[in-house]
């Protein structure tokens, strides 16, 4: 409940190397970035001050649980439908590209089509059904409370 | 104005046609956002912060608030009827609540879950109306180095409860704190990590992060988990849930020790419902005269952490409403409501917004009642929403996700915002990485560098302003102590394992010398 890393799966333990090393990358990322900011003095401290001091606080935690780490052991593993959310945040990618031109309904609609037929494994008829219909039920929702969602090619009206 | 004049000026407000209808949906929504594991009362109300544009602002916050709370009351029958936690305040509900529930006590298991939440409800309800106006009155004297402490106690108590590495809650905190620098720095107007962009300029937006983090990362742990199909659970016809006398008498001791423990544990910064009800639990068992029936279907260890989640979401909205500062994640998005609606909570609001204030109160007294009366002859219907399969609710909340998110400021880019903290959130998950220490920090960030900036320029860098002000002194102390522990514990006990491993090859060769 506090600070008891021992309570953690040995694999996360393991998987702490990697994500130590990767925060104290961001720490010195966010150093350089600082260092471009004024920093000002303490007593008037500039733009730099703050996120300079998180990342000396962000560079020291990277380097405790680096150092805290399980040295041997299984490591984090991804299962294979990690292969379907990397398809699915690839997909909302695309919805963020193309929502403005094509409409929400379409875009929601083949985004969810896609989590229908690849990992829900539903049959074609029936996740064109409920994608199209899914999004239509939210269009109006939002819409009919007052949230615009673009209309695009579908609704042209 | 006195307390009473208060009350019925709140009544007035949160019993008008408009806002118990808001009071009704909202709670209905917690209810069945809290039965469904899943999709969690952050979650819905972050899906639902673009909805409310449409709204006043007290009838917002009241059915935010209705989520909140209500999710509560349905996250205690997915622990009792599956052993699976709707929400993570009702973890514990499962130990005793699945075991009374596979001995065929689950209707006197939920039923005692639902009036330990209402008792501890009206009751942290009751503590908010006597304690918020003389703590907005006691908070109108704080100034900088005050709330510098009081958001450095609510991210070390964040990083230091209800996590299984303080290190790793700490680094999520940091994070948000740094995620809160994006955008014009509070200060001198200078734009940091903007990259030039005009959209980070105001910063990131709240919304696409909390939907990210917590929504769709839900749905992608969801397909990892391949969809899987929940168990069918089985209700016994004529479900009786009023407990019987024997019941009363066993649990009468662990709900008011439960309320009581959620109220000062949901008061503080960075603590909240989940943190009050492992306490709970934990004390209930320790002051038993049977400790031995706990977890082995003993009804004090469902009344206990229902009764302390509920009486922590009362005493929760304290620091929100009278300083400004939220204790948790939900307080957080609450205090992203208020701000959308140009309303900014803190001592000041009792006096400029008496009718938000306490219709925001007394909303909550409303919606217990309503919960009582829906819940207790409707829990075994309401108890199938369990049977929704994951395949329907994770397209579902990606849909929502896309539509809310975009809502915000019909702009695509949060959607790409929202899916890469999807994707951050998803990773921090399998790293072991809480992500409600990130999104806490994320809405102290601004608070903590503006305080912590106005001090040392008041103080001419003298950084003893803030441990020689009786407030901020205590706060401090209290973080540091609470900062230092868990990682003098961390280093000792990498230096014993070094040692144990160095020491295990020497004594095996002395041993075979000898």
């Amino acid at each position: 409940m506090n600070g008891h890393e021992d309570a953690e799966p040995p694999e996360v333990r393991c998987g702490d190397r990697w994500s130590g090393a990767a925060l104290g990358l961001l720490a010195a990322y966010v150093v350089l970035e600082a260092l471009r900011l004024s920093f000002g003095t303490v007593s008037e401290p500039g733009a730099g001050f703050f996120p300079l001091l998180l990342a000396t606080a962000l560079f020291g935690l990277a380097a405790a649980i680096t150092i805290t780490a399980r040295a041997r052991g299984p490591g984090i593993r991804f299962a294979r439908e990690a292969r379907d959310v990397a398809a699915l945040i690839g997909s909302l990618l695309v919805v963020a590209i193309f929502i403005d031109r094509l409409g929400f309904v379409l875009c929601a609609a083949a985004a969810m089509l896609l989590l229908l037929r690849t990992v829900a494994r539903l049959s074609w008829p029936r996740s064109t059904a409920f994608a199209v219909a899914g999004a239509l039920v939210v269009f109006a929702l939002f819409t009919g409370l007052g949230v615009p969602l673009p209309k695009g090619l579908l609704l042209p009206l | 104005m006195d307390i009473l004049s208060s009350l019925a000026l709140g009544f007035t407000v949160s019993l008008s046609p408009e806002n118990l209808l808001y009071c009704f949906v909202g709670v209905m929504l917690g209810l069945f956002v809290g039965v469904l594991p899943g999709l969690g009362s952050a979650a819905t109300i972050a899906l639902l912060l673009p909805i409310t544009y449409a709204l006043g602002t007290t009838s917002a916050i009241i059915m935010l608030a209705g989520i909140w709370y209500g999710s509560m009351y349905g996250g205690s029958i997915t622990s009792i009827l599956l052993s699976v936690p709707g929400e993570s305040a009702t973890v514990m509900t499962t130990i005793d609540g699945y075991q009374m529930a596979r001995r065929g006590r689950a209707g006197a298991a939920l039923g005692m879950s639902v009036l330990a939440s209402f008792v501890a409800g009206i009751i942290g309800l009751v503590g908010l109306v006597l304690l918020a106006p003389a703590l907005a009155d006691f908070a109108l004297s704080f100034g900088p180095p005050e709330y510098f402490a009081l958001t450095l106690v609510g991210l070390t108590l964040v990083s230091y409860l209800g996590t299984q590495s303080a290190l790793k809650a700490a680094a999520a905190a940091v994070i948000g704190l740094l995620l809160g620098v994006v955008g014009l720095d509070p200060v001198e107007a200078t734009s940091r990590f903007t990259y030039g962009t005009l959209h980070l300029q105001s910063g990131l937006d709240l919304v696409p992060v909390v939907m990210g983090l917590f929504g769709l990362a839900e749905v992608f742990n969801m397909i990892e988990r391949r969809l899987a199909p929940r168990p069918e659970i089985v209700l016994p016809k004529g479900l009786k849930v009023l407990p019987s006398r024997d019941d009363w008498r066993r649990a009468a001791w662990p709900t008011a020790q439960g309320t009581i423990t959620g109220f000062v544990v949901g008061l503080l910064p960075g603590a909240g419902a989940t943190v009050s009800s492992y306490v709970a639990y934990a004390l209930a068992k320790r002051w038993s005269r049977h400790p031995e029936r706990y977890g082995k279907g003993e009804i004090g260890g469902v009344a206990a952490p229902e009764a302390a989640n509920n009486s922590a979401t009362g005493s929760g909205f304290i620091p929100l409403l009278t300083l400004g500062i939220p204790a948790n994640v939900v307080m957080a998005l609450m205090l992203g409501a208020f701000l959308l609606h140009g309303v900014t909570p803190g001592p000041t609001l009792m006096l400029k917004h008496p009718e938000v204030f306490w219709g925001i109160i007394t909303s909550m007294f409303v919606g217990n009642a309503i919960l009582l009366l829906i819940m207790l002859p409707l829990i075994g219907p309401i108890s199938r929403i369990t049977l929704i399969p994951d395949r329907i609710t994770a397209p579902v909340i990606t849909l929502i996700c896309i539509a809310g998110v975009y809502g915000v400021n019909n702009n695509p880019v949060d959607i790409a915002v929202m899916t890469l903290f999807g994707a951050v959130g998803y990773l921090m998950g399998k790293f072991g990485y809480p992500a409600a220490p990130l999104v806490l920090a994320f809405v102290l960030g601004p608070i903590m560098e503006t305080s912590l900036r106005q001090s040392l320029i008041m103080s001419h860098a003298d950084f003893s302003i803030f441990v020689s002000r009786p407030v901020s002194g205590t706060l401090i102390g209290l973080a540091l102590i609470m900062a230092v522990q868990p990682l003098v514990r961390a280093v000792m006990r990498a230096a014993l394992r070094r040692s144990s491993r160095a020491g295990t090859p020497a004594r095996e060769s002395s041993d075979g010398g000898s």
